[in-house]
């Protein structure tokens, strides 16, 4: 988890100091909207994601909060600032943030205990092709990282006819680390 | 096409920067789990018969049943002994003495002598002066359901009681394994030997001055000469005409999974998890005759009766297993035909009393209720009092004395328009 969070600081940082090399004209002080749809493919194998992202664009550079669905392993909804740095038709992008739990009943089955809220990451380089009315369609790839855990409890017994029941509990703690390449196609207003 | 190759080489490079640390997309699932090791504690049985006496007052530590005599209100603390509690200010009960008794569940009395169990054995004690209770004299092993301590021994089985080996406690350590998923989660239930000891014997209800009041979980009850005890298949009777000198009678097989007895007049009500039996006890005491049957759905069913009516609860989720929480009301003016007349929904009941008309129903965490029974047909909610996890309750002369999962308490029905809490005992308090 230490490793994942400093390699996103890394890339962070190399967004930063690329604008000095690759600083295009763009036009100041745009909102857009971007939303878009993809595959997550992990050890788990494929599941959906969708997202919507909006914020400004500055220059090259473009800020903004996304939310969306996270069906790998259960479905979740991240919620992130995305940081997004353009070359031309090219773009990096950098998703930090938490993905809330939202499990659906068949999940709830499966891992039947409470979830917590956790680390979401997103980052990785996409290409932008323009159509007209200042809109584009984006399509990306990238690697995806979320975190949750989820525990579980278990009465140790009975309930005793021989007094009022004071059953005690073992508990399961399953954390979960999971990572996923990702790809996604959208359209940017 | 100079700018085409620029990006596809600029986006090939960036993708390689971004994907080489994460070139094995694992999923990692921890497991951790977290439990409760039960290490138990030996004392010989000669230990444990030659420690049973009295104590000063210790704390609470878990309740379970409770049998009042006079002043004094016996509070069982299971498989530890009885706390004996000072009430003669209700407001301010005191916590004054403790029997210390191993295996003890259930508790009856006569004059001035209490009954209890202690595992497989049947304990006399002397409770004249009910804080410096003494040991008078102790049956073995007439509880065979609770001597599974004899069979723990390397066969050839050990019946010397200086070498055999009871569990009276337990160490509790907290561990945590940390393992993969997909291992066997679910560990032995380090309680099984405990809760296998629970079979047991419990409460009673009798307007004799010289016995006192249990409550409707028991699994003792004394009527004249004669103390009643369940197991989990069988009755069994003592003759207790001398009190100090209790004897085995004899023993009748009832059916599986019996829970409770309630005497009421000239009979007893049996509660089992799967009905309720009815036997008399007037033309021959000692061998009581099962006059009546009632049945139910499968769950715990603590009983109590009137002339024309058995109350009983349903519960579920506990070792009685089933699915029902409601309260039936049973007509038996035909022993012979005994038919639930009506059943009203609960959440959790367990323990109940009845005076006069006024019910009184331990419906787990919705506390105490207190109903209006004139009408068995349309019981009327008075009052629902909601200070604790109910388990029993004993209810007599304006005075209703409730076990909870947190301790005692105690409330006020002399008018019934204002049932109200006068005094409580919490659970690790003197």
């Amino acid at each position: 988890m230490y490793n994942l969070k400093k390699w996103f600081a890394v890339l962070f940082l190399i967004f930063l100091c690329s604008e000095n090399v690759f600083s295009q004209k763009k036009q100041n002080g745009r909102f857009h909207s971007i939303n878009q749809a993809g595959l997550l493919e992990g050890e788990k194998g494929a599941a959906l994601q969708l997202q919507t992202i909006n914020g400004m664009q500055y220059k090259s550079w473009f800020a903004g909060i996304g939310v969306g669905l996270d069906y790998y392993r259960f479905r979740s909804l991240p919620l992130f600032i995305d940081l997004r740095k353009s070359f031309g038709p090219v773009f990096v992008y950098l998703d930090g943030g938490i993905h809330f739990a939202w499990l659906t009943d068949k999940e709830k089955n499966n891992d039947p205990g409470s979830f917590s809220k956790g680390f979401y990451g997103d980052l990785g380089a996409g290409y932008t092709f323009k159509l007209p009315n200042k809109t584009a369609i984006l399509f990306s790839a990238g690697y995806s990282y979320k975190r949750s855990a989820s525990i579980q409890k278990f009465p140790t017994g009975y309930c005793p006819i021989a007094g009022p029941c004071t059953v005690d509990y073992n508990y399961i703690r399953y954390a979960y680390d999971l990572s996923r390449f990702n790809i996604k196609a959208g359209i940017q207003f | 096409m100079r700018k085409i190759f620029f990006n596809v080489c600029s986006i090939a490079i960036l993708s390689l920067l971004v994907f080489l640390p994460f070139a094995c997309m694992k999923d990692k699932i921890k497991s951790t789990y977290t439990y409760k090791v039960y290490q138990p504690v030996f004392k010989t049985l000669s230990q444990i018969r030659a420690d049973m006496k009295s104590y000063p007052a210790t704390s609470l530590g878990q309740t379970g049943k409770i049998y009042i005599k006079g002043n004094y209100i016996f509070l069982n603390e299971v498989n530890k002994g009885i706390h004996v509690i000072d009430n003669s200010d209700p407001k301010n009960p005191r916590n004054a003495a403790f029997i210390n008794i191993p295996g003890n569940m259930d508790i009856a009395v006569k004059g001035s002598v209490l009954y209890a169990d202690a595992y497989s054995d049947l304990a006399a004690f002397d409770i004249s002066d009910p804080l410096n209770a003494s040991k008078i004299r102790i049956l073995d092993t007439v509880f065979s359901d609770r001597r599974m301590y004899y069979y723990s021994n390397t066969y050839p089985y050990q019946y010397d009681p200086d070498s055999l080996k009871v569990i009276v406690d337990w160490n509790v350590m907290d561990t945590t394994v940390t393992y993969s998923r997909n291992v066997n989660i679910y560990p032995a239930c380090p309680n099984c030997e405990y809760l296998s000891a629970a079979a047991v014997p419990n409460a009673a209800n009798n307007n004799n001055s010289t016995k006192g009041t249990g409550g409707s979980m028991a699994r003792f009850t004394v009527v004249n000469d004669y103390l009643y005890t369940v197991s989990y298949t069988d009755l069994n009777v003592f003759d207790i005409s001398t009190a100090a000198n209790p004897s085995f009678f004899n023993k009748s097989h009832v059916g599986m999974n019996i829970e409770t007895i309630y005497p009421f007049k000239d009979k007893l009500f049996i509660g089992s998890g799967t009905g309720m039996y009815i036997y008399d006890i007037q033309s021959t005491p000692a061998q009581p005759v099962q006059s009546g049957q009632f049945v139910h759905a499968r769950a715990c069913d603590p009983v109590v009766a009137d002339d024309d009516y058995a109350y009983v609860t349903l519960s579920d989720g506990s070792a009685c297993t089933g699915f029902t929480n409601e309260l039936q009301v049973v007509d038996i003016k035909n022993l012979n035909n005994a038919y639930m007349l009506k059943s009203y929904p609960m959440t959790h009941p367990l323990g109940l009393a009845k005076d006069g008309s006024t019910l009184f129903i331990c419906d787990g965490k919705d506390g105490l209720k207190v109903y209006d029974a004139a009408d068995v047909n349309d019981l009327r909610l008075i009052k629902n009092l909601k200070d604790g996890q109910t388990y029993d309750v004993i209810a007599a002369g304006g005075l209703a004395i409730v076990v909870a999962a947190d301790g005692l308490y105690e409330y006020d029905y002399s008018n019934l328009e204002n049932v109200h809490l006068t005094g409580k005992l919490l659970l690790n308090k003197n």
